[in-house]
C-alpha cells in the first residue's frame, strides 16, 4: 500500500497508540500470555457455547485455523481453556475458559487501557470513542482472506 | 390474556438471510419488520418507533450501519440493538464487534448462526 505524506502531528498520535498498547503488554517472556491467546480468552469469556469451537474463532480474528489451533493448545497446556468433543458430533470440540482462564482476564492488559479511556472527562471520551471509530473504519490494506471459513451455510453471506 | 407479540425492527440487505431470519423470529411468536437497507429503516422509523428490538447487518451494501446505529440511539433510546456480521473486506470481526460495542449494541451475532443462537441473542437482548 502506498502511504501519502502525513502531518507529523498525526504520526505522534499514531505512534502514542502504539505506546499505549505497547505498553500494556508485559515483556515477551515465552511464559506470559501472547496478544493472540488473549484475544482467544476474551472470545471464549463472551461468545455462547455454540460459537466456541475453532472454526468460529479463527474467522472472527481473521486467522486461518493453524494459528488458532496453536494458542488454543497452549492454553490448553497452561490450564487456561479446556476443550470438550461435542455429544453429537465427535468432529466439533467445545472450547471453554477454566476457572484460571477466568481468573487470568481479570488481568487482561487490555484493561489498563480501558481504565485510562475511561477516566477521561465524559465529552473527551465521547469525542474518543467517535474519533477511534472513525479510525478503525478509515480505508485500511484489505485483511487477507480467511481459508478456513466454516459453519452453516444458510446464514453465512 | 393475550401476549403481545415482541416487535422486531430487521435491517438486513442479503433477501435470503433477511428471509431466513424473519422466518426464525416469527417461528418464535415475534412480528417482524424486515428492511434491505438504511433508507427504508430510516422511512419505516418515521412512521413508527413502537420496537422492542432492532437487529442489523453491520454492512449494507457498501455503507456499514454505523451512522444507522447512531441515529437508533437518538430515536429509540433504550431499543436493544443486535449487530450481525459475518466479515467484510473493510475489517476483521473482531474490529467489527469491537465497532459495534461503541455504537451501543447489546449483541453481537457471528455470522453463519444457527436459528438457536438468534433467538438466544434475542432473548438475552430483551432482559
Amino acid at each position: 500500500m502506498t502511504l501519502a505524506p502525513v502531518d507529523k502531528t498525526t504520526v505522534a498520535a499514531a505512534i502514542l497508540m502504539e505506546r499505549l498498547i505497547r505498553g500494556a503488554y508485559p515483556a515477551r517472556h515465552s511464559s506470559a500470555i501472547q496478544p493472540l491467546q488473549w484475544s482467544i480468552l476474551r472470545y471464549l469469556a463472551r461468545a455462547p457455547e455454540d460459537q466456541r469451537q475453532l472454526r468460529r474463532i479463527a474467522p472472527f480474528l481473521n486467522l486461518t485455523a493453524a494459528p488458532v489451533a496453536r494458542a488454543l493448545k497452549t492454553l490448553g497446556q497452561r490450564g487456561l481453556a479446556t476443550q470438550r468433543i461435542n455429544d453429537t458430533d465427535s468432529r466439533i470440540r467445545t472450547i471453554t475458559l477454566t476457572p484460571s482462564g477466568v481468573e487470568a482476564l481479570r488481568e487482561d492488559p487490555i484493561i489498563c487501557v480501558a481504565a485510562r479511556i475511561e477516566a477521561l472527562p465524559l465529552t473527551e471520551r465521547d469525542r474518543f470513542i467517535k474519533s477511534i471509530r472513525s479510525i478503525a473504519l478509515g480505508p485500511m490494506p484489505e485483511p487477507e482472506r480467511v481459508d478456513d471459513a466454516g459453519g452453516d451455510p444458510d446464514t453465512s453471506r | 390474556m393475550t401476549q403481545v407479540a415482541t416487535q422486531i425492527l430487521l435491517v438486513e440487505d442479503d433477501p435470503a438471510i433477511s428471509k431466513l431470519i424473519v422466518q426464525f423470529l416469527k417461528g418464535d411468536g415475534a412480528e417482524v419488520i424486515a428492511s434491505s437497507n438504511p433508507e427504508r429503516a430510516r422511512q419505516i422509523l418515521s412512521e413508527r418507533t413502537d420496537f422492542d428490538l432492532v437487529i442489523v447487518d453491520f454492512l449494507l451494501g457498501e455503507v456499514t450501519a454505523v451512522a444507522l446505529m447512531d441515529e437508533l440511539r437518538i430515536i429509540l433510546r433504550d431499543v436493544p440493538v443486535v449487530i450481525i456480521s459475518g466479515g467484510n473486506p473493510m475489517t476483521d470481526l473482531e474490529t467489527t464487534q469491537a465497532i459495534a460495542d461503541l455504537s451501543g449494541a447489546v449483541a453481537f451475532l457471528q455470522k453463519p448462526f444457527r436459528k438457536a443462537e438468534l433467538l438466544d441473542a434475542v432473548a438475552t437482548s430483551l432482559k
